[in-house]
């Protein structure tokens, strides 16, 4: 299995636990439905192919989050232990070696990165009800319907992108900027009255 | 003392976009609302600064009157030696989402 693609799913939950290291079934699946409501804001489009359904601990797809996994563990780039997690079994997992090649693109990961660090410190108690729950597919289902994420997406092209700020700052990087000042006396002269 | 304003070619072509999104007869002032925000930014970018992903953003209301006021946005980056302040990105405010905590 190393050396060979991982799907996007496996791919996904392998680089929030390196972000969010030891994090249990619950929280790992709730970073990767925060993920996804992120990046449909803000990129346009989800990260995962989950598609989530409220479940009994909140946004889940079962079968595709544990086919993830098993593939994970398979390869042998993450290890699930068992632990006493507050009086109940937990599953905290480890990610082990590196993943061998990833499609992930740079905004995903930054996305990716941020929600891990953001909330993966939280306990799942916590990240459910001060976070997960007060989104908006949470605000809007009810118990065992699917989630109505694609209500939640970037409904204008001209709204904050992710994309754009990075290309914005290769171009700063590459040298290739402006005054402002002599921009805007072009808009000027372009949106004269 | 103010900080020099630059803009990439991508941000200024985003915020052309922006202005042409709104009617005709109000892009001249909106211009010049933009020009008055930016200035202030330069001025002081850090109090209240808002960020993406660790990177400074300030947004600001668009407002002419007798229009419906607008939200908009900027990405920025500071040079290292303090001196110019580099706009990469200009956006219409997005609504806020997860809960950021």
């Amino acid at each position: 299995m190393p050396g060979s693609a991982l799907t996007r799913n496996a791919q996904v939950l392998r680089y929030l636990l390196e972000v969010a290291p030891g994090a249990g079934h619950t929280i790992l699946a709730k970073l990767a439905y925060l993920a996804d409501l992120l990046a449909r804001q803000h990129l346009g489009h989800p990260i995962t192919g989950l598609d989530y359904i409220y479940d009994k601990h909140g946004p889940f797809d079962a079968s595709r989050f544990y086919s993830a996994l098993s593939e994970l563990e398979r390869g042998g780039f993450m290890v699930r232990e068992r632990a006493d997690v507050g009086g109940y079994l937990g599953f905290p997992m480890q990610p082990l070696q590196p993943l061998p090649d990833s499609n992930l693109t740079d905004a995903e990961r930054e996305i990716l990165t941020w929600v891990g660090r953001t909330y993966g410190s939280l306990t799942a108690r916590e990240l459910c009800e001060r976070v997960v729950y007060q989104t908006t597919p949470m605000k809007k289902a009810k118990p065992g319907q699917r989630l109505p994420m694609e209500d939640s997406g970037r409904s204008d092209p001209l709204e904050f992108d992710l994309e754009r700020v990075l290309a914005g700052e290769r171009a700063a990087e590459e040298g290739r900027v402006r005054p402002l000042a002599s921009v805007l006396n072009e808009l000027r002269a372009r949106h004269h009255k | 003392m103010s900080y020099a304003l630059d803009i990439t070619s991508e941000a200024a072509a985003r915020l052309n976009d922006l202005i042409e999104s709104l009617p005709a007869d109000w892009q001249a002032d909106v211009t010049e609302v933009v020009d008055a925000a930016l200035k202030k930014l330069a001025d002081n970018p850090l109090p209240k600064a808002k960020d993406y992903y660790g990177r400074p953003a300030y947004e600001f209301p668009v407002h002419v009157p007798g229009h419906r006021k607008r939200n908009w946005g900027v990405t920025y980056r500071i040079s290292g030696d303090e001196k110019r302040l580099t706009i990469t990105d200009a956006y219409k405010v997005p609504p806020p989402v997860p809960p950021i905590l």
